[in-house]
């Protein structure tokens, strides 16, 4: 056995020493208040994952059917990026958690609108 | 040592007495984790008492029929994990390399380390190590228990445990290279 081994195991045999029991157990249930713990109720795991479910529902109801389509022309996506860009400021300050969504949806859209037309652009200018 | 079902679903129901009767049987193998981490007693009473408020909070979620000290051993892991992480780690001393150097050439068999020596032996060993392979270590090579009970109170997978074990080995074989001991 190495050395390693043997201290190790040395210290696995040790143990450790409370001097009063009795008084470390008064002093752990110190802390303890006297209230009952309060039980979990059982359907509170079930309303947690109806919950997320219903935000997620709303979050899908939000999103472009259909994927994000690119309709609109380049500067027409310039300007949406830029009248999203610039309220959204004002949106993320006063508006309702589905305005701020509404935007967040359209400038994106726009965005990936804009990326797809400088990609086409690219490959027009490469070949 | 196992506190009976009766006695914990006493507790459930909120009885103080049945909770001091579950106290009084773990509070030894809590403190024993405690003081192998956090390698400082007072902390380690602490962290002890910290242990038993979590799981009088938290009693409704022990389930029926579950090991009670595995339930036990993971609430203490977290909360010493959290005081390990939050504290600045402490520096071996000079001090601590005589203690070991004592310890291993020890001819007493019967000569048992105190409560603040052990913590001194384990805090220079355990130097460098982070906090889980610090935990993994303890829980397997101090405490002694399986890679299953280990994977259930950390919940790390049996290759995570394995590779935190080796490079906690190799850290510790190092720390005693240094010493002289090969």
């Amino acid at each position: 056995m190495s050395r390693e081994d043997d201290i190790l195991q040395r210290l696995q045999r040790e143990q450790v020493t409370i001097t009063d029991d009795e008084a470390f157990t008064d002093f752990i249930m110190s802390a303890i208040p006297e209230k009952k713990p309060v039980r979990k109720p059982l359907w509170l795991p079930v309303a947690r994952l109806l919950y997320a479910a219903a935000v997620v529902a709303v979050v899908y109801s939000l999103l472009p059917a259909g994927g994000v389509q690119d309709t609109a022309s380049y500067s027409e996506n310039r300007n949406i990026m830029a009248q999203y860009g610039n309220s959204f400021s004002s949106i993320d300050k006063n508006g309702t958690p589905g305005e701020i969504l509404r935007c967040y949806v359209e400038q994106r859209k726009a965005n990936v609108s804009i990326i797809k037309h400088l990609k086409s652009q690219t490959y027009e200018n490469l070949r | 040592m196992q506190a009976n079902e009766k006695i914990l679903e006493k507790c459930k129901d909120g009885d103080r007495e049945a909770f001091r009767s579950v106290v009084q049987c773990y509070q030894r193998m809590v403190f024993s984790l405690a003081l192998k981490m956090l390698c400082d007693e007072e902390e380690a009473k602490d962290a002890v008492q910290d242990t038993f408020l979590k799981m009088w909070q938290n009693i409704s979620d022990y389930k029926k029929g579950a090991n009670a000290a595995t339930w036990i051993y993971t609430i203490a892991s977290h909360v010493c994990l959290d005081r390990l992480r939050r504290k600045q780690r402490e520096q071996s001393l000079p001090a601590d390399e005589e203690l070991l150097r004592a310890y291993v050439e020890e001819e007493n068999p019967e000569r048992r380390l105190e409560n603040s020596e052990l913590g001194r032996v384990v805090r220079l060993l355990a130097e460098g190590l982070s906090p889980k392979q610090h935990l993994v270590f303890t829980l397997s090579h101090l405490e002694g228990l399986s890679t299953g009970e280990i994977m259930e109170i950390s919940g790390l997978d049996a290759s995570q445990i394995k590779s935190n074990l080796y490079v906690a080995r190799q850290s510790i074989r190092k720390r005693l290279k240094e010493l002289g001991y090969e």
